[in-house]
Order: C-alpha cells, then sequence, then structure tokens
C-alpha cells in the first residue's frame, strides 16, 4: 500500500486538525485516532507533526488550549479548540485546496499509468 | 510504558530547558501515553505497543524548527561521545579506589611523625648522646620512608585518574538512563558520606582527648613524652574518613556534570553550580543566616572568655556542621 508522504501532505495537516475541531475540543491522541480512521489508514499523523501543528497554530491563534481534567477522566490532559480565527483560516484553505485540486488534476495522467491505487 | 518515557527522555536530553521544550516534551508524553494505553487495552503485547509507538512517534527534526532549536537537534552527540553504562560502572570503581589511595597517601604523611615521637619516648631517660642521636636519626628515616610511602599512594591515584580524562575535560555525555544510574548509586552512599564526614570530624575535634587522659593516668616521662603521637593517629584517622568521602563524592559530581548546563538532560546540576534547595522553609531560613550566627557566636564566645587561642575551633567544626545539614537537607 503506498502511503502518503509527509512532504506532501504537510501544507494541509493545519486543515485537517482544524477539521476535526471544528465541532468539539479534542485532545492530541484522539485527534491521530480520527486521522487514522477518516482517511482509512492511509495517513498516520507522526505525534512530532501533530505536536508540531498544534504549537504553530495556537502561536497564530487559530486554536486555543486548555487543560480539562474533568473530561480526561480525572488525567490532566491538553485539550485543543478552534477559535474564529481558526475557523476562517480553515475557510480559506478549503478554497486554497479546491483550486489546488483543480490545478494539479490536470496535469495527472488518467488511465493505465494510473495502476489500480484509486 | 518507562521504556517510552525513557526513549522520550533520551531524545529530549540536549535540548536546552526552555519552557517551550518543557512543554513540547509534556505534551508528547500525553499523546504516547493515551496511544499507549489504548493499544494496550486492545490486548497487544507491550513489545508491539512500544514498537507502534516508536515508529509513529516521528523525529525531533520537524519540532526543532517550531521551537527555535535546530541548532541543537543537528549537534547531537555522536554515539561513541557517550559514557557507556560499563565505563560509568568503571568509572565509579575507580574512583572509590582512588579516593582509597589519596586518603591513605593523607593519613601517612599525618601520621610521619609518630615514629619520632615513639622514639624520643623510648630513649627519654637514656643518657648517652649515641642513644639519643640513634633514636633521632631512626625516626628520620622512618618519618620520610612514611611520607615516601604516602607520596607513592597520591602518584599512582594520579595515574589512575588519567584513564577518565575525558570526564575531567567535559568532552563525553551521559544519557538518561546512566544519569539515573548515577543518581541511584550517588544516593546509596549518601548516609556512608554524611557518617564518614561526621566521624572524622568528631576524630579530628576530640583527638586532644587520649593524649589528656594518658597525662593524666600515667604521669611518667615516658607517656608524656609519647601522649602527643595520640593526637597524630586520631586526626590521621578522621582526615582518612573526610578525604576519602570527599574524593568519593567529587566522582559523582564529575558525572553529573556532564549533562551540559541548560540543557534537558541537565535535572542534575553539580552541586557546586547550583543554588541549594532545602527540603523546607524552616532548614532554608536557617541556613541563610548561618554563617553569620557563626560569626557572632565566635566573637561573642571569644570575648567572654578570652580564649582566643582556642576559640578558632569553632570555624572549622562550623564548615562541619554546615556540609552535614546541607547533606541532610538538600533536595535533591
Amino acid at each position: 500500500m503506498i502511503t502518503i508522504s509527509s512532504d506532501v501532505i504537510r501544507g494541509y495537516n493545519d486543515t485537517i486538525i482544524l477539521y476535526l475541531l471544528l465541532d468539539n475540543p479534542s485532545y492530541g491522541y484522539e485527534i491521530s485516532k480520527q486521522i487514522k480512521s477518516l482517511s482509512a489508514e492511509k495517513y498516520i499523523i507522526k505525534e512530532t507533526t501533530l505536536y508540531s501543528a498544534f504549537n504553530r497554530m495556537e502561536k497564530n491563534g487559530y486554536i486555543e488550549s486548555f487543560q480539562n481534567e474533568e473530561m480526561a477522566g480525572g488525567k490532566r490532559r491538553t485539550y485543543y479548540r478552534i477559535t474564529d480565527a481558526g475557523r476562517q483560516y480553515y475557510r480559506e484553505k478549503c478554497e486554497e485546496w479546491v483550486i489546488t485540486k483543480e490545478v494539479v488534476e490536470k496535469f495527472i495522467m488518467k488511465g493505465e499509468n494510473n495502476n489500480g491505487n484509486a | 510504558m518507562e521504556t517510552l518515557k525513557n526513549y522520550l527522555e533520551n531524545m529530549f536530553l540536549n535540548l536546552p530547558n526552555t519552557p517551550e521544550v518543557r512543554k513540547a516534551k509534556n505534551e508528547l508524553l500525553q499523546m504516547m501515553e493515551d496511544k499507549y494505553t489504548e493499544l494496550k487495552a486492545e490486548g497487544r503485547a507491550e513489545n508491539e505497543v512500544i514498537g507502534i509507538v516508536i515508529s509513529e512517534f516521528g523525529n525531533l527534526d520537524e519540532l526543532a524548527e517550531e521551537l527555535g532549536i535546530k541548532t541543537y537537534v543537528e549537534e547531537e552527540m555522536a554515539p561513541d561521545q557517550m559514557l557507556s553504562l560499563e565505563e560509568t560502572k568503571d568509572f565509579l570503581k575507580d574512583t572509590v579506589k582512588r579516593s582509597y589511595l589519596i586518603a591513605l597517601g593523607v593519613m601517612f604523611c599525618i601520621l610521619s611523625p609518630v615514629p619520632v615521637i615513639f622514639l624520643d619516648a623510648i630513649v627519654i631517660n637514656e643518657k648517652s648522646d649515641f642513644a639519643l642521636a640513634k633514636a633521632s636519626m631512626i625516626g628520620a628515616i622512618l618519618m620520610f620512608l612514611i611520607i615516601a610511602i604516602g607520596v607513592a599512594f597520591f602518584i599512582f591515584a594520579g595515574t589512575m585518574k588519567q584513564k577518565w580524562q575525558q570526564i575531567e575535560r567535559n568532552t563525553v555525555g551521559i544519557d538518561f538512563n546512566v544519569t539515573a544510574y548515577t543518581k541511584k548509586q550517588f544516593e546509596s552512599v549518601r548516609g556512608s558520606h554524611a557518617l564518614c564526614l561526621s566521624l572524622g570530624c568528631m576524630l579530628c575535634i576530640l583527638s586532644f582527648i587520649p593524649a589528656f587522659i594518658i597525662d593524666t593516668i600515667f604521669p611518667t616521662d615516658f607517656w608524656y613524652e609519647c601522649s602527643g603521637a595520640f593526637l597524630f593517629i586520631l586526626v590521621a584517622v578522621g582526615v582518612y574518613l573526610i578525604v576519602f568521602t570527599s574524593n568519593r563524592n567529587k566522582g559523582y559530581q564529575a558525572l553529573f556534570a556532564l549533562n551540559a548546563r541548560g540543557t534537558m538532560g541537565n535535572t542534575h546540576v553539580p552541586e557546586s553550580a547550583k543554588e541549594v534547595e532545602y527540603i523546607n522553609e524552616t532548614v532554608r531560613s536557617v541556613m541563610n543566616v548561618y554563617w553569620q550566627t557563626v560569626t557572632c557566636i565566635y566573637l561573642c564566645v571569644s570575648f567572654l572568655t578570652f580564649n582566643w587561642e582556642i576559640t578558632w575551633i569553632i570555624w572549622p567544626v562550623a564548615a562541619v556542621i554546615q556540609s552535614i545539614l546541607k547533606t541532610n537537607f538538600q533536595k535533591l
């Protein structure tokens, strides 16, 4: 099975994480689990990648972190919630992806060379 | 889970100890713990779980850019510059041997006048000059012989030290495991260190007592003459204990010092470079005014008794008490 190269998907880690935070606050492991299951195990995000994204987006004000022991069942755990700036950024990234996809698509060979990974 | 913690500790060992780095480490540990717990709950074997967690952990390069610590990650020490656990054990063994040698050397030097005193005492009632001269000469020869043996011990100890120059020069590092091992060993000799130190000082302070007792009980010329030797013997044993334990301690401090200052590995800074922390407020406040109090006591006692020739003893005693208090009430 071809796995996704981290170089290619790097630009969209933020989008993926923001999407998962749209409805509910969440924490590191839960997000990595969701990414794994939603991508049908095609993309497994590394812990360091995930933390880097959290750290960067928190600095940029797209997400906020907070400690919540109640939700974590008495354990000290850091949760993240999306901010308004984050939602705005997410929408921009979605639009950007539509265009990106359109452009890249034009250069992707269809047919015999696309051997069965679709 | 211990394996994973060690893995993470080692990853972060050479990174600067900043709030950002500490936070990153904490968060990563949380994620690893969560993953570990869940995978274990699925009924997987410990080894498998550890394998999965580590393979999905990623590497620090990425994080380094975010945290502005890229230079540290790239400069990570090559493995041959790390002190292995075996080498550390060897070093600590050598340190103990060396401490014995140095302490013995010092003891011999202090004991060197003892034969002179005894020989003089033996011939005290001799009338002939020849006997006296012979005694002095044998005494002098023995004295130099004993000093020579002491010096030989020093030289031997010095050559043993050369093997471990890399530690003295700080050109090697130690990883988390070795640090933990060293810390455990250090803890285990802490009691004996305090004991040696206090016993050694007690012997030094009380060294005049045997001479005093002997002079009172046996008021003969012979005993009067040689009672002084007992002072040297007691001081020698006392100093032996102090020198031995201080040297052994130095070995541990040298190891701890290998964890560069300001890095995550450096939760164990050398004692000399660290602001000493005490286990509770009371001890802390007492220690803050320690030397002022000692000075005050010294002056009071001296002026009240006018025994200046003996009151100086307060200083060495105070120094000893301070180091005993430090060892026992310090937060590690």
